[in-house]
């Protein structure tokens, strides 16, 4: 455990600097324990109060990460990457789960949303994030925060070390960005399964 | 595209700002904002119209799921002896429960991981917890239970009563400096005894501090969480907080004693000043004067960044203990002034000030509880038994008044919207109790009436083992939400008499009449309770009534005797002080009720029941103006409520001036609008006035809310002015259907049947309130007022002799009091003796003397020219008595 943290550590520092072979090794480290918590969310399904997925990843990091080791700011760069672990997570999950379990996307024209599940809607955001990265990877992870890992405004914006309103003007882009495309409803859901 | 932060903020605020204003008034509110910037203008429509298209397009996330299981539930018994009665705490990770010990019959604190993050906990921790001081929480044991999600470890330990440093110092700011020494030094202790066995907190901070009562009033702070830290990350918040953290552990050091001490330093520094230390602290005095140089001596060292440099505990200690020399004034302000400019220069400095949140003038309306069949008698026993703790609350620099259930109730209040529209209350507490089987399951809200938002919750499972504690709890979260103080003494019950003294107290305080089904309950508790002064105290309140509702003697020595017993079991206590007032007051005691109330005063300066209750017996003992100095005294401290102003119109009224005693019963009403009393009041008030038509309307509106005896006899007042005697006649004989046993009544009833002529009618009614006076009189010989009736109903009688003899003793015994002065010259009429009316009738107020020029009795003295003399006068003479 010890060794694993001050891997991810240093992941983290050097992923934060711009390194794509960081990303990529923070996945594998960070992939089964957050995958078990993504799993979680399936298993219980009791009505009730909700949580966000981020209250269990804070805790997945506090777990992960012995506190006197990390550099409080850390945090922020492991809710991105978190985030977006989180997004694999729950696609590739949800592929193989009834559509029940996503709850429904509100704002699109009746037409789309009649035509299309729940799950297509999502694994559509999916994709069209993947083409969004390259317009802005900054947008793509304020959505990942939104809407894969449920982040409140303030945390989110804290993480990504933009200020509240910044970060609010992101989001409000990316989701335009999405609206325009998905509201079209000529997309199609990427049958694509990724690997774990 | 990107225009930096700050158009950002510009088009986000505007934005959100336009989308909360109906879509109609968006135009004009952006044009008006934007000042002519069009590029502003433009960008924020546009975002407008694309939100109003999207709506909540991705703004809920893909999936959420419930919350995760708490361990433990309300109402769950525990590894077979823990009952859980209510979640008190969350952190991080862990909840922390109020429990009853079932084995030790003791309220304990259970603290739990949160189900998914539980870990066995280490046999280190074994070590910490063998650490025993008056000041370090107290861990009982290490526990086992299964739960559905699995096992789970879980802590017991002491309950503790009372708030965290953290939260302390955040509502009230700074400990004053004698307090801040006495909490400083139990730190101290406890940090050297922790250390000296070898154990290390870790993440000492006010938040880990307690501060709690102990019974003799004095404070006690206590650490708890010691070892507990990077242990068990499960079991407390496993990070440093930053604040206390001593700067080797920000380079991943491990803590020690001496980081220990550094975040003890902080904790010093904070309830000394009420600030954090920063990173380049000033120390102590600068900040606050009245501190000593002790403290900068003692707190500084702790601070230092090299931890060889820093003292241990016990030398902290020592350095508290040292008594300073004498402070050279000159060299003080010039480190206060140095020290200002340098928080000026430093960004952020200021923030480490702690924001005082006082929620301004409070007036919290206690709902009653619905129903009030047999089982739920307790409950409402314990809702009152609350709302006594919660009256006794203090408002840290705002005014707070307390609307209790009883008093709710008796206005036909049950709802917030109606605490809000007929009380003008700004809170209510509204609870609810079920009563399941053997548990009552409890659930209470304390609303924002303006908001309607929700400011505190509570909910809690008890059974007759817990119940004890419920009030404690319903006024802790009360007190929790209005951010008030708690009162100083600890009145403590045991389990097993809570049941009957709530039974009790619900009688009791229900109204005034119940007292005989209050007694058994109060006997029973306070056998159960041999120790606890609550169940005597109000044992003792009850027999006063029923002393008071049948003036037998033997009444009040029982309540002296219960009396007694509670101050032998706790003198200083208010409530034990206040139902020994009344004792004396009822026994005619004044000065000795004085005393009394004087020492509530003195413990509780901010308590108005005991002002209130002063200014009455001024008002008892013939000094009315102290009376009303007092009444308005309390009127300023709590200019909302509406009791104090119904009592000053009473006195005013008794003492016969009817135009300001008007003026108090408006106030009241435009207080708490359905209170009968005060309608009935205000139309007597008027009709003494001869404003018939406004009388009437008050007493209608009296009659419309309730059908009370009070107002049937002051229509009837009304209506034998107008010389409608027959009608009065009618509403007098409502009067006495309700209330027989009224002498002022019956005294109504023989003057308007004497008028009508039914002579016989007449005299059964006087016969029956002379007698009814001359037994009030027996209990109670030196109340002029009640002299003054038999006097009135023996001149009737035809008894002259008697009727002379007794109203010269009552004019002698209260010289100031306007309605013996009116009954007097009633009396004096009543024998055909005007011109000594005339005599009395030099001391009347203004206002008596219209209301006698009214009066269908007084057609001789109407007549005679020193009568119109002196009301032709009355509107230069200056209200004398």
């Amino acid at each position: 455990m010890e060794a694993k943290t001050h891997e991810i550590t240093r992941l983290l520092h050097q992923w934060h600097s711009g390194d794509r072979d960081a990303e990529s090794r923070l996945f594998e480290l960070l992939m089964p324990d957050l995958h078990r918590i993504a799993a979680g969310y399936f298993r219980r399904e009791r009505p009730g109060h909700t949580l966000q997925p981020t209250a269990l990843v804070n805790e997945g990091f506090l777990r992960l990460a012995a506190a006197k080791h990390v550099d409080w700011q850390d945090r922020g760069h492991f809710f991105v990457i978190a985030a977006r672990i989180m997004r694999r997570c729950l696609i590739d999950h949800a592929r193989s789960r009834p559509p029940g379990d996503f709850l429904s996307i509100e704002g699109l024209p009746a037409s789309v949303l009649a035509t299309h599940s729940n799950l297509e809607v999502a694994i559509a955001v999916d994709t069209l994030l993947e083409e969004l990265a390259v317009e802005s990877r900054r947008r793509c992870s304020v959505m990942e925060m939104k809407f894969f890992l449920g982040m409140n405004d303030e945390e989110a914006a804290d993480a990504l070390g933009l200020s509240l309103h910044t970060f609010q003007r992101e989001w409000y882009r990316a989701r335009k960005w999405l609206f325009e495309r998905l509201s079209v409803g000529q997309w199609k859901t990427a049958p694509t399964k990724t690997s774990v | 595209m990107e225009n930096g932060a700050d158009q950002d903020q510009r088009v986000m605020s505007l934005l959100s700002a336009a989308l909360k204003r109906p879509a109609s008034e968006r135009g004009i509110f952006l044009q008006r904002e934007c000042q002519g910037d069009f590029e502003l203008l433009q960008e924020v429509t546009e975002a407008i119209d694309w939100e109003e298209r999207m709506g909540n397009f991705l703004r809920e996330p893909l999936v959420a799921c419930p919350e995760m299981d708490r361990p433990f539930h309300p109402g769950e018994v525990v590894a077979g002896r823990f009952e859980i009665i209510r979640e008190v705490g969350e952190g991080g990770m862990g909840v922390v429960y109020e429990a009853f010990d079932r084995k030790r019959s003791q309220r304990i604190c259970v603290k739990t991981a949160k189900l998914g993050f539980r870990r066995a906990l280490s046999p280190e921790l074994e070590g910490a917890l063998k650490v025993r001081h008056p000041n370090i929480c107290v861990v009982n044991e290490i526990h086992t239970a299964q739960t559905p999600g699995g096992e789970v470890d879980f802590l017991t330990m002491e309950f503790l009563e009372g708030e965290t440093l953290s939260t302390h110092l955040a509502l009230h700011g700074r400990l004053s400096p004698e307090d801040a020494l006495a909490i400083a030094r139990q730190l101290c202790a406890a940090v050297t005894e922790a250390h000296r066995s070898g154990i290390i907190h870790r993440d000492l901070k006010s938040g880990n501090v307690m501060l709690c009562r102990a019974s003799e009033g004095n404070l006690r702070a206590v650490i708890t969480d010691f070892g507990l830290a990077g242990e068990t990350s499960d079991f407390a918040d496993g990070l440093g907080t930053p604040r206390y953290m001593a700067p080797e552990l920000w380079r991943g050091e491990t803590a020690t004693k001496r980081s220990d001490v550094y975040a003890l330093g902080v904790v010093l520094y904070e309830l000394s000043t009420g600030l954090g230390p920063g990173t380049h602290p000033a120390p102590p005095t600068a900040y606050v004067t009245e501190l000593d140089s002790r403290w900068d001596r003692a707190v500084m060292p702790c601070l230092n960044p090299s931890p060889a440099d820093r003292p241990d505990a016990a030398e902290v200690l020592s350095n508290l203990e040292r008594k300073p020399r004498s402070k050279v004034p000159l060299v003080a302000t010039g480190a206060v002034l140095a020290l200002a400019a340098i928080g000026a220069a430093i960004p952020g400095f200021r923030g480490a000030v702690m924001v005082r949140l006082y929620p301004p003038n409070v007036r919290l309306a206690i709902l009653p509880l619905d129903g009030t069949s047999g089982a739920d008698v307790t409950g409402v026993g314990a809702l009152q038994e609350a709302s006594d703790r919660i009256r006794r609350l203090q408002g840290a620099g705002s005014t707070f008044v307390v609307i209790a259930p009883t008093d709710a109730l008796s206005q036909g209040i049950h709802n917030p919207a109606q605490a809000r529209d007929i009380l003008h209350a700004t809170h209510a507490f509204q609870t609810a109790v079920r009563h399941e089987g053997q548990r009552w399951l409890v659930h209470g809200v304390v609303l924002d009436l303006d908001t309607n938002i929700q400011v505190g919750d509570f909910s809690g499972s008890y059974t007759d083992a817990t119940l004890a504690s419920l009030p404690v709890a319903l006024a802790g979260a009360v007190s929790a939400a209005l951010r008030l103080r708690t009162p100083s003494g600890a009145e403590a019950l045991n389990a097993a008499a809570a049941g009957p003294y709530f039974d009790g107290l619900y009688y009791l305080r229900r109204d005034r009449r119940s007292f005989e089904r209050a007694i058994p309950p109060l006997q029973e508790a306070a056998r159960l309770d041999a120790r606890s002064a609550l169940p005597p105290a109000a044992l003792a309140e009850a027999q006063i009534q029923k002393y008071s509702a049948d003036p037998d003697r033997k009444w009040l020595d029982d309540a002296r005797r219960s009396l007694a017993a509670a101050q032998s079991l706790n003198p200083d206590s208010v409530r034990v002080l206040l139902v020994a007032g009344l004792l004396e007051r009822t026994s005619g005691r004044y000065e000795k009720a004085l005393e009394y109330y004087r020492r509530v005063q003195e413990r509780e300066p901010r308590n108005t029941d005991a002002l209130r209750r002063i200014a009455g017996i001024y008002d008892a003992m013939d000094m009315p103006d102290k009376a009303i100095a007092l009444f308005k005294q309390v009127i300023a401290l709590e200019p909302a409520y509406y009791a104090p102003y119904s009592e000053l119109g009473v006195l005013y009224y008794r003492r016969g001036k009817y135009l300001d005693a008007a003026e108090q019963f408006r106030n009241t009403i435009a207080r708490a609008s359905r209170d009968v009393q005060d309608y009935t009041n205000l139309g007597a008030a008027l009709s003494d006035l001869g404003r018939d038509a406004e009388a009437e309307k008050a007493l209608e509106a009296s009659l419309n809310i309730q059908k009370t005896a009070g107002a049937y006899n002051s229509l009837g007042a009304v209506r034998a002015y107008q010389k409608r005697d027959a009608e009065a006649v009618e509403l007098y004989r409502s009067a006495l259907a309700l209330n027989g046993r009224d002498k002022f009544y019956l005294l109504n009833l023989g003057d308007s049947s004497r008028r009508l002529g039914h002579a016989r009618d007449a005299e059964a009614a006087y016969r029956s309130g002379r007698e009814i006076a001359l037994n009030e009189l027996k209990q109670n010989p030196g109340n002029g007022y009640i002299r003054a009736f038999v006097a009135y109903f023996s001149a009737r009688l035809g008894d002259p002799a008697r009727a002379e003899e007794e109203i010269g003793q009552a004019l002698q015994s209260s010289p100031g009091d306007g309605k013996v002065i009116r009954r007097a010259v009633l009396t004096f009429e009543a024998l055909g003796l005007t011109d000594r009316a005339l005599d009395v009738l030099a001391n009347a107020t203004p206002d008596l003397l219209q209301e006698l020029a009214r009066q269908p009795d007084m057609a001789d003295l109407q007549r005679n020219p020193r009568f119109i003399q002196l009301t032709g006068n009355a509107g230069t003479h200056n209200g004398g008595r």
